[in-house]
């Protein structure tokens, strides 16, 4: 994902929801956008993408309310081996 | 000259005597024996393990040396499978190995599997990780699920029925996996050490082994992050099954 994003790890953006921060994440890094959403709404399925240690599919989706103490994780598939 | 090769682990006091005859009566299936599974198949032949079932095609190539230790320069040319069964022997010449010379494949997965009792999966393609996954679902056989790439790794253990099946975690085949990738050896080496480990948990019930838990390690920034993961229950593959 780093090279999408300048090569930086960690990313700092303002939301209230999980929805709004990858918005923000990609209005900010246009080159992620494919890498995270398979259509305009929907994410892909190769990417589990974690508020702290909850995957947000247990939670409320890209609904999930964030706060400035929350973690967006992004964790995408690998298979090597 | 048994009972003193494994004294050491032996005094691991939840292990002890009843742990080493359990791995001794145990079988392990681990594909590929590569960059990760080489590393997971050298330790539990050390710790051990009766019986290894393994899988890896091809031939070694020089770029295969800087993470797959069971291969060796003067094997260059020859069967892998070839050399891992030789190094394997070399440490632990009371070891029982069942070996294949392909890569697992939709074909192959099931007789390989119902000769295991624990998979631990270390392929660098998602075909053959899901046909594993398929298998050990179906035949309720635990799968330790094991990656890298660049200097990060994942790993996790699924139990069919009680935690997430890989498809729950990744229903689909990336588009984005390229069968080469950047690798260190002891990056590799690290996710199959700890492979190796969460096997010898399964198997000996010492310990807690990663079951609904994601291990998540980025080794260039040396950060560690344990994930919860839950099951799909729309899961096309173990949706179904308690």
């Amino acid at each position: 994902m780093r090279k999408f994003t300048d090569g930086k790890r960690e990313l700092l953006v303002q939301a209230s929801n999980v929805g709004e921060a990858l918005r923000k994440l990609t209005e900010a890094h246009p080159e992620l956008k494919s890498q995270l959403y398979q259509d305009e709404d929907r994410l892909v399925s190769y990417v589990n993408f974690f508020v702290n240690d909850q995957n947000i599919r247990d939670l409320d989706s890209t609904a999930t309310p964030v706060d400035d103490r929350d973690e967006l994780l992004l964790v995408p598939a690998l298979a090597g081996g | 000259m048994e009972r003193s090769v494994y004294q050491w682990q032996m005094w691991v006091e939840d292990f002890g005597e009843a742990g080493q005859e359990t791995l001794k009566s145990s079988s392990v299936m681990i594909s590929r024996v590569g960059g990760v599974g080489s590393v997971v198949a050298y330790e539990l032949a050390a710790a051990g393990v009766g019986t290894m079932v393994l899988a890896h095609g091809g031939n070694v190539k020089p770029s295969d040396l800087n993470r797959q230790l069971l291969m060796t320069q003067d094997g260059i040319g020859k069967p892998r499978i070839d050399s891992v069964r030789r190094r394997l022997l070399e440490l632990n010449p009371r070891l029982n190995l069942v070996t294949l010379g392909e890569n697992v494949n939709e074909s192959n997965a099931r007789g390989l599997v119902e000769q295991c009792d624990v998979i631990v999966d270390c392929a660098p393609l998602f075909s053959e990780r899901f046909a594993m996954n398929e298998q050990s679902v179906s035949q309720r056989k635990p799968l330790v699920e094991c990656a890298m790439y660049d200097l990060e790794a994942q790993i996790t253990t699924i139990i069919p029925g009680q935690t997430p099946c890989l498809r729950c975690l990744f229903p689909e085949t990336p588009p984005t996996w390229k069968r080469q990738f950047p690798v260190f050896g002891a990056v590799s080496g690290t996710v199959g050490c700890l492979g190796a480990m969460e096997a010898i948990k399964v198997l000996t019930g010492i310990g807690t082994p990663l079951l609904g838990r994601w291990l998540k390690m980025d080794l260039r920034e040396m950060t560690f992050r344990t994930l919860q993961t839950k099951r799909r229950l729309d899961c096309a593959r173990c949706g179904s099954i308690t």
